[in-house]
């Protein structure tokens, strides 16, 4: 499991949106899947997309790829319409679908070929992406090997890779870690920190609350084809009035200790579980100082401090009223 | 990017793909090259079939002792038909009984005395309805025995009312004459135009049938690849959807044309079988390529999944391929399949082919036929082609 250490904070905003997405709707049958769904995701932006089963995310991902048609609203992407018919915009979409699109009897070099020139890359420019694209998702040595004969990580980086060979100006990942090996998946989530970094733009689903925390600057919440919240992970974990949550433990009256460090600024609720004493902040930095010297004049030796971060998978607790795998 | 440019890279992956599995190979050229052999080799280049014809005199005169006597001395080796005596109706009626012979001719009691009356008496043809070809063979050989007979009353009857004999003696040698005259009744087999190849007809013949699956194959691989997710991707490229499906379309009929190719050289070069006029059967090819990848586009329409494809495609192709003849030797066919094989497309390409073979039909005279099958390649393949864009549009 991956620990939200390295979470990414807003991203200042420069230029036009490079996806603009307005007002989907997507009916199947009687069903509503998209119902209204607007957002834009900004240059060198990772947009995370959450969501439960049936949610309308892959519905959502496909009206933005161009592979179905909306029956309202509108994409655009690099400023150009998203239409299944057309072709310019999709020039600037790069998909790395949620089932492995590779053919399984070809080499990865030879899918990457392939796809490459799908894109309409001409032959040396193509040979020379598809060399940095095998170094980025780490198949250099195994590029000439049958995609069957990789492991599932091996074929979750292709996959990956063949959606990056046209340098798009919008990476569109579905669920790209399902079914991956612990040490694959964080190849994978390097890389794509990597693009990031490089200024491309990434659509991002996935049912890993962890690496939405780790890899997104903004993350939109979708349930019943609602888009029902929108942004960074603090502004979603403040509007929910969420707090950090400090357990101390440690040797002497906790009792005491729990009165008065109720009483400390930023200091909400102050109570003893467990042989310990639990606080809600709302911000556990500036806490932790004052809560160790409370306890050194009280008499209280502290063997242990641990801070729990509110996270997203208690905001979409909150907001859904299911868990994210449901 | 073009959309034919776009459509020649789909169609060359899927041949590379299609050609690194090797089963297109076993399929489209193995397969029924093998098949060919065998059927030919079950042949033997010789047809099965034989008639078997039983000769009775009840009349016994010279004139009708003239007629068994030529009949059980035989048409012969090469003709698969053989004549047995017997000596009245009723055993010729049991040997029919016994199936021994397949029909019997009668020379009834009293016919040469009356070839000279108004009224002569006819021969009798005994048959099995069951084996209606013996029956034909020996109507036939009958109604020759029957137009000699006539000849020969014809040059008696000539002579006596131009030469004015009236002499008994000169009028007796006359038809003794005549009755020694003997018209040859030659039954030959020979197919209008040289020899026929078992090695020639099937191989074609096999190969179409095969072709249905090695292009069905093609035809099914949109719904192949919708299924392996690799369609997803395609799909999100910067394409029109109608140069995916031209490049699925190149495909399949690339890989039809390659393997009857193969099959044509293969038979040609290593058998020695020779297909007729080269313009002509590559002619007849490209329709009859385009006749199946249509259909088995058409097919695939109709199928939501490639397993039901496979399914639909197996009955479509053996249905064609009874009812066009590609089991059964030229004129082997009964006439109920023989009219029925003229409503398939690869029942036309065989005839085509086989009269090419046979030396009785020029190019220029299948070029109809393989513009008739090419017609019904794009009329089929357009419907499947809209059913599939549709789907793929949904």
């Amino acid at each position: 499991m991956f620990v939200a250490t390295e979470r990414i904070t807003t991203l200042p905003r420069v230029g036009d949106p490079v996806l603009r997405c307005t007002g989907l709707v997507k009916r199947y049958g009687e069903r509503t899947v998209v119902d209204g769904i607007s957002f834009e995701i900004g240059p060198g932006e990772t947009y995370g997309l959450l969501g439960p089963n049936g949610a309308g995310k892959t519905t959502t991902i496909s009206i933005i790829a161009g592979l179905t048609a909306a029956e309202a609203g509108e994409v655009t992407v690099a400023g150009e319409k998203v239409d299944p018919a057309g072709t310019s915009a999709k020039r600037a979409i790069g998909l790395v679908p949620q089932d492995l699109a590779l053919y399984p009897d070809l080499t990865a070099r030879e899918n990457l070929a392939f796809f490459g020139r799908l894109q309409g890359l001409d032959r040396r420019v193509l040979a020379r992406r598809i060399d940095e694209v095998l170094e980025v998702i780490g198949l250099a040595d195994r590029a000439d090997e049958r995609i069957d004969r990789y492991s599932g990580g091996m074929k979750r980086r292709c996959n990956i890779g063949a959606g990056l060979l046209h340098e798009p100006r919008l990476l569109i990942l579905d669920e790209p870690t399902v079914g991956v090996d612990p040490q694959s998946r964080n190849a994978i989530l390097e890389s794509i920190v990597t693009l990031g970094g490089q200024g491309m733009s990434v659509l991002y689903t996935t049912h890993y609350m962890e690496e939405a925390e780790r890899l997104c600057h903004r993350v939109g919440i979708i349930d019943e084809g609602h888009l029902i919240a929108e942004g960074t992970r603090r502004e979603l974990v403040e509007r929910l009035g969420e707090r950090t949550r400090v357990r101390v433990e440690g040797s002497g009256d906790l009792a005491v200790l729990a009165t008065h460090a109720e009483a400390l600024p930023d200091v909400a609720e102050a109570t003893v579980q467990h042989g310990a004493v639990e606080l809600l902040v709302s911000d556990g930095g500036r806490v932790l100082v004052p809560v160790v010297e409370l306890a050194d004049r009280l008499g209280v030796e502290v063997t242990s401090v641990e801070v729990t971060e509110p996270d997203l998978e208690a905001v979409f607790l909150h907001l859904t009223g299911k868990a994210l795998r449901d | 990017m073009s959309s034919l440019r776009a459509a020649l890279i789909i169609a060359g992956n899927d041949l590379r793909r299609r050609f690194r599995d090797r089963s297109v190979v076993i399929q489209g050229v193995i397969a029924p090259i093998a098949l060919a052999v065998l059927i030919g080799l079950a042949f033997g280049g010789e047809p099965a079939f034989e008639a078997r014809i039983a000769v009775v005199d009840l009349d016994r005169s010279p004139v009708s002792e003239a007629i068994t006597r030529d009949l059980l001395d035989g048409v012969g080796d090469e003709v698969p038909i053989s004549f047995v005596s017997e000596p009245d109706a009723a055993s010729a009626r049991d040997r029919l009984d016994d199936e021994r012979v397949g029909a019997a001719i009668v020379v009834p009691s009293g016919f040469s005395a009356s070839l000279g009356s108004d009224r002569p008496l006819g021969l009798e043809v005994l048959v099995d309805p069951s084996r209606t070809i013996d029956g034909d063979i020996a109507g036939a050989v009958a109604a020759g025995v029957a137009a000699r007979l006539d000849a020969g009353r014809l040059a008696v009857a000539t002579t006596l009312e131009t030469a004015a004999v009236t002499a008994p003696d000169q009028i007796d040698r006359i038809v003794r004459d005549a009755a020694a005259v003997t018209i040859p009744v030659e039954v030959r087999e020979e197919p209008p135009g040289g020899e026929w190849s078992p090695i020639a007809y099937f191989a074609p013949s096999m190969a179409m049938l095969f072709l249905f699956f090695t292009v069905g194959a093609g035809a099914r691989s949109l719904l192949t690849e919708r299924r392996e997710g690799t369609l997803t991707r395609v799909r999100a490229s910067p394409l029109r959807p109608g140069a995916i499906l031209a490049g699925k379309a190149i495909g399949v009929v690339v890989l039809g044309m390659v393997s009857l190719l193969t099959v044509w050289a293969v038979t040609t070069v290593v058998f020695g079988a020779n297909w007729g006029d080269p313009s002509g059967v590559l002619a007849v090819i490209v329709g009859v390529v385009l006749a199946i990848a249509g259909i088995s586009t058409f097919v695939t329409g109709l199928a939501t999944t490639d397993a039901q494809a496979d399914a639909l495609t197996s009955v479509v192709a053996f249905t064609l391929a009874l009812l066009g003849g590609n089991f059964i030797s030229p004129g082997a066919l009964p006439d109920l399949l023989a009219t029925a094989s003229l409503a398939t497309p690869n029942g036309w390409a065989l005839r085509a082919l086989t009269d090419l073979e046979a030396g009785a039909a020029s190019a220029a005279e299948v070029v109809p036929v393989a513009v008739g099958l090419a017609v019904v390649g794009l009329l089929t393949g357009g419907v499947g082609m809209v059913s599939s864009a549709r789907r793929l549009a949904a």
